[in-house]
């Protein structure tokens, strides 16, 4: 009686400590530091160079597992009214009604559907809306490090992307020719456990 | 670049359809006077040539619109169009019942045009304020049009005036419009006034050579939603400011008073407004000192002057 007491005891616990090691991991929620984060943008001028250009504003969050990245999710989004060209004339040309129309859509969103994941390379599929218009992309981000906030103490990550999209594909077509069609983001993000 | 992105699309290819607008209608009319059948909506062709125009330049420079459209822009496409359309219905309506056509249906245009500002900037009190104020300068615009169209082709025309004064005003008019829109921050909504000015140089050469009315009151209608839609586009989503948006619908309402028969001083006084609205965007320009040989280059090849290096070596 004893010993079948024991045997069951034992049998329970090693259910329930085998459970806790099969248990997926929950991830983390990191919101995005703003100013430690750059969204920076290239787009060919002319035909001969890259021009570069940034958004000031970049917020959103970030759910992070780093014992399962494709678990990974982002809500990001990019302010189109903080567009910095470094010509005040030439950030009112490209929030015009020309190009990305800031003030009928101000928000550059970009949301995750799924992501796979390799080491610390993630794939993420998700929806980026821009000028209005949604569309389901891919873009690939690499984790470029973990480590602790020295005087929050809070956990950190940052990811690295640079993806490309053509921004005819996002009815922003006026002067394509002069303006190259495709547009290559740069994303920075800096985050911090919530 | 100049002919290929400014030129053609604003003002070749508008012209080119407007041309093709009033030849089109032209045979049409020919057409159903043969049938003689006298109950027939005669088309004329100056809508046809405004909306055409206007559609063609748009898709000349942006492509074609989305459907349905998202953007302000290709909504105003889609609005000039059925503007034309219902312009055959509007012509069979009185004098005020086509004003008061025009302000009802500027209401829904303006609520889809300004739905962000709507959506996200204006109270519900605002959002009616700003729509109804809105709908009231679409009449007034409307009253200019169409009055001056009808004074300018049916009227006798005084001894000693000038039949070159009425077509080369408006065109003129729409040319400094132009010049204001897309020097307030928007070349694509400047291009898209320039394409209705080359509509309307064509329309009114054409009216000239053939010596046939070609603008009906109704017409007013595509005007209104064309120029009244860039010019609500430019204020609310570029960079016109107040001042050279008002001047710029009084000067489209002087249209009114500003016929060939008018003393001269009195018709250039009816240009003031525009001419004003054109002098201080330049001036609001130049004070920015955007400079280059290219509006849109932002002083493009004009080297900064650095400053003097001063030598960290000390004497």
């Amino acid at each position: 009686m004893k010993n079948t007491l024991l045997r069951s005891g034992l049998t329970i616990l090693l259910i329930v400590a085998l459970t806790a090691l099969a248990a997926p991991a929950t991830a983390t929620d990191y919101t995005i530091d703003t100013n430690h984060s750059s969204a920076i943008f290239k787009i060919k001028h002319y035909g001969v160079s890259y021009f570069y250009g940034a958004f000031k504003t970049v917020t959103g969050t970030v759910q992070y597992d780093s014992d399962n990245p494709a678990a990974s999710s982002i809500d990001l989004t990019i302010d189109a009214e903080s567009v910095d060209s470094r010509v005040p004339n030439r950030d009112d040309h490209i929030k015009s009604p020309d190009f990305l129309n800031a003030k009928q859509f101000p928000a550059i969103t970009f949301k995750s559907k799924s992501a796979t994941a390799s080491g610390d390379t993630i794939d993420i599929t998700g929806t980026l809306t821009l000028h209005g218009v949604s569309k389901d992309i891919t873009v690939t981000a690499t984790k470029i490090g973990e480590g602790e906030h020295p005087r929050s103490k809070k956990a950190m990550v940052g990811f690295h992307s640079e993806f490309t999209v053509k921004r005819s594909d996002f009815d922003m077509n006026f002067m394509i020719g002069p303006l190259g069609d495709e547009v290559t983001f740069i994303l920075s993000l800096e985050t911090a456990a919530q | 670049m100049l002919f290929d992105n400014i030129v053609l699309p604003s003002v070749v290819i508008p012209m080119i359809a407007a041309l093709v607008a009033l030849v089109l209608c032209g045979l049409l009319r020919r057409w159903q006077q043969r049938r003689a059948s006298g109950s027939v909506v005669r088309p004329q062709g100056g809508a046809a040539a405004l909306a055409l125009a206007f559609a063609s330049a748009l898709v000349a420079m942006n492509g074609w619109p989305r459907m349905p459209p998202v953007e302000a822009t290709q909504r105003l496409f889609v609005f000039v169009l059925l503007a034309l359309a219902l312009s055959y219905f509007v012509r069979k309506l009185s004098d005020g019942k086509q004003l008061a056509t025009t302000f009802v249906l500027a209401l829904p245009v303006l609520a889809f045009l300004l739905e962000s500002q709507i959506e996200h900037r204006w109270s519900t009190l605002a959002s009616v304020i700003w729509i109804l104020s809105l709908a009231a300068v679409g009449v007034l615009l409307a009253w200019g049009w169409s009055t001056s169209i009808v004074r300018a082709s049916v009227e006798t025309a005084p001894k000693g005036s000038d039949p070159l004064w009425a077509a080369a005003i408006r065109p003129t008019l729409l040319g400094l419009a132009a010049l204001c829109l897309g020097l307030s921050g928007s070349a694509l909504l400047g291009q898209l006034m320039g394409a209705l000015a080359a509509a309307t140089a064509t329309v009114e050469a054409w009216q000239l050579l053939k010596k046939e009315q070609v603008w009906l009151k109704a017409d007013a209608l595509v005007w209104t939603v064309a120029s009244g839609g860039l010019i609500a586009n430019t204020f609310f989503y570029a960079e016109l400011a107040p001042i050279p948006a008002a001047l710029l619908v009084l000067g489209f309402t002087l249209l009114a008073r500003n016929r060939s028969g008018a003393p001269a001083l009195f018709r250039l006084a009816c240009l003031l407004p525009i001419l004003v609205a054109a002098g201080l965007v330049i001036q609001g320009e130049l004070q920015q000192a955007r400079g280059g040989d290219d509006y849109y280059d932002y002083g493009a090849l004009e080297t900064p002057q650095a400053a003097p290096f001063e030598s960290t070596v000390r004497s």
